[in-house]
This record gives structure tokens, sequence and C-alpha cells, in this order.
């Protein structure tokens, strides 16, 4: 995948994604934390995995975290996505770039978000 | 079509503004057109005895053991010859799977440089006319006073004994750190500063940024608040111990005298920070002096 392909993917939000803002209007993100079968059979037996689903995760982003979720809707590419970061924060392009597709990278990690590559 | 000037290790030359710096390295850069790599640039010392066969010989069979591209010696395209005609060139072309590239490596005797220029891909008129430009603008500054250091949004100006030590581009955070024998200078340019201090001082954010070197140094902190922004300089108050002096003349790496300025302007917003450490008392103006010739660009 070229850099331009990658840059064209839109990023889709995991539909179990449970969202909430706080007083400062920053996002926070509740979501099924993912285990190893080993470790999720721990987790049954000292009852952490409560009416079938696995223990929730929580993650607070930050203002800059918040504004690129906010922006994730399915319909917006990772590079349009960039471009306003870098206009709303006043950093190079570029910069905007890398720290937008690590931070995409690091919330697909997490299964938070998956990428679509239709037009 | 605009350009823009690239000042890194001891070399400047201009690109088209639409190219980007996507790779850097100690002498070496690496550009992309917005889309992919298009060209390397590498420089190297090569004493006075440069030999130009050999050295091609060598290129050549590097280059195949690295990546098994074998390059081929070419003739200069005919663009090329006016701009390259100050130094000794021999233009090359290698061939792979993937892709095609051709290049030049050539040899600069007033600074007894060799460089190489290669540029990937099939070319067209805007690969051509990027190699022109940038063949045109070269400059190698080891025999000059300063050396330029023009790089993303950093510019600045430092005298030749300064060379390049360690360095770091982050999202937000860019560093460069340059060496002489008894001093080192670390420019920092960190960004977006409205939201890093949004919550907090430029004071309390340095102590957090320079928390290691301030207790290294023994630092204390003066803060100055301006209508267009703010100033936060560490000093020292007491003279480095006497252990620390005597350790200092034995050894180049230790470097106790220390001080630090950080900067906020709301124009540029970024945090435009320098640490200097030495072997020796740090000179008054010394600090002021660096931040005339250390600038943003926008």
């Amino acid at each position: 995948m070229t850099r331009g392909e990658a840059l064209a993917c839109k990023p889709v939000k995991n539909l179990d994604i449970k969202e909430a803002r706080t007083e400062r209007n920053k996002i926070v993100l509740a979501y099924p934390l993912r285990m190893k079968p080993i470790f999720s059979d721990v987790a049954k037996k000292y009852g952490l995995w409560k009416d079938g689903r696995p223990p929730m995760k929580r993650l607070e982003l930050d203002d800059m975290g918040s504004l690129v979720w906010d922006m994730i809707d399915g319909k917006t590419s990772v590079k349009k996505i960039a471009a306003s970061f870098a206009e709303k924060y006043d950093v190079l392009p570029r910069e905007a770039e890398v720290a937008t597709a690590a931070f995409l990278k690091d919330l697909g990690k997490r299964g938070l978000i998956a990428f679509s590559t239709n037009n | 079509m605009g350009r823009k000037n690239i000042a890194w290790d001891g070399v400047s030359f201009d690109i088209p503004s639409e190219f980007e710096v996507s790779g850097i390295d100690k002498s070496f850069i690496q550009l992309d057109n917005g889309e992919h790599p298009c060209a390397e640039i590498r420089w190297y010392d090569s004493g006075k005895t440069y030999k130009e066969q050999n050295y091609f010989r060598q290129l050549a069979k590097k280059i195949e053991a690295a990546s098994g591209i074998k390059i081929e010696s070419s003739v200069l395209p005919s663009t090329w010859k006016k701009p390259l005609e100050r130094f000794h060139s021999t233009a090359f072309y290698w061939q792979s799977d993937l892709s095609t590239g051709r290049g030049v490596m050539f040899y600069c005797a007033e600074s007894s440089s060799v460089m190489l220029i290669q540029f990937i891909g099939k070319g067209g008129e805007q690969l051509d006319s990027a190699a022109t430009t940038l063949f045109e603008t070269i400059k190698f500054y080891n025999t000059k006073e300063y050396t330029p250091w023009r790089i993303y949004d950093i510019d600045a100006k430092l005298p030749i004994r300064y060379k390049l030590d360690t360095f770091e581009f982050k999202p937000g955070r860019f560093k460069i750190c340059l060496c002489s024998e008894n001093e080192t200078i670390a420019l920092y340019r960190i960004s977006p500063a409205d939201t890093i201090l949004k919550e907090r001082t430029l004071g309390e954010f340095s102590q957090e940024f320079f928390e290691d070197d301030i207790k290294r140094l023994n630092l204390s902190i003066a803060e100055l608040q301006f209508n267009t922004g703010s100033t936060c300089m560490f000093g020292q108050e007491k003279k480095p111990s006497a252990a620390k002096l005597t350790m200092s003349k034995i050894s180049s790496k230790r470097r106790p005298f220390g001080q630090i300025e950080a900067r906020y302007t709301k124009l540029a917003n970024r945090i435009q920070a320098v640490l200097i450490s030495s072997r020796t008392a740090i000179p008054e103006d010394r600090m002021q002096k660096i931040f005339e010739n250390y600038k943003i660009v926008r």
C-alpha cells in the first residue's frame, strides 16, 4: 500500500464502543477488552466477565484525540482528518499526517476503529 | 513553480515547494513528492584524494551487495550538464522489478565532498525540473564560517564548529543537538504551543520537559510574561562543584555548565527552546546570539 492509498483510507468507528463526554468536553471511550482465550477463562472464573461480555476498558482522549475521534464518520479520509488537524492546531501538514496516522493506528490496534478503502 | 530551501548537516539546496523531506539522517535526506519517495541525497567527506572510478566502483558494489540492484554508469542527461559543470560528475542508472532510478555522483573539490543524488521513478517534467533546481542551488558549508540548519519549520544558523550529534523529529517535538569540542547546543521546537500551554504556564511546562537536565545541571528558573508570549530562563546560581569541574577537564563528555531558555511566541504558536551545556563558563550573550539566528519559518 502506498502512502497515498493509506491516506485515502476512511476510518470507521466500532459500533460496540460506548462514547461519553467529560465536563471539559473530552471524550471517554469504553470498549471491550481484548483478551487471549487463556486470560478470558481466568477473567470469567474471577467474575470479571459480566452478562457474557468481556471487561470494559476506558480511554480518555485529550483535545487533539477528541478532534480526530469526532471526525471519524466512515466518510472522511485519513488525509482530510490530518488536514483539519493541521489547520486547527497550526502544525505542519506532514507532522499532522504522522500524528494522526499514529493515533488512528493505535485506535485500530485496540479495536476501536477499522479502515475502509471504499471510495 | 515555488521552491523552498533545505539546509542540513553542512549542505543546502532548493527543492520544489510541493516536495517534503520524508527521510532524514546524518548526511542524508530523502524527498517525497506527496505520493512516494522520489529522491535521495547523500554526501560524504572524501578528503583530497578523491578518485572517481574507485568511488563509483565501491558504491556500485555496496548497492549490489545490499539490494541486488546493479548500478550502471551512463551519460549525463543534457539538462543536468550545465548546473553540474562546477563539479566532477558521473551519471548512473539502475532498474529493479519494482522501479527505476537515475542519478549522479559528483565531487566538489572546494569542500572535498562527494555527493550522491538519485531520482526514483520514471522521471517526467516535475522530476527533471526538481533535479535542475537542486543541482543549481547545492552549497557545501564545511569551509564556511556558519552552517545553516533549515528543516521543516526550523531555521537556524550556527558557527561551523557545531556538528550534528543527534536529532529527533517526532510530531510536535523537534530537536537538533549540535556539539563542538567544548559545548553542546540543543535546539527544540515544540507545537502546538497554545494547546500545550492551555492548562499550565511555560515555566511549568519547561520544568517538566527539561526535568532531567535541570537536575543534572542544578538550574534555577526565572519566568517572564509578555503580551506576545513568554520567556523562561534556567541558569546556575552557583558554580558547578570542584569535583564536576575536575571531571569535565578529564572527560570531554562532561559538560557541567548549563543554561536553558524557552520562548513561547503566540504568533508562531510554537515553543522554541535552547539548551546549552558546556565544559567552560557560558558567555553571557551566548543564548541571545543563538536566538538571534533561530527562527520558525512559516
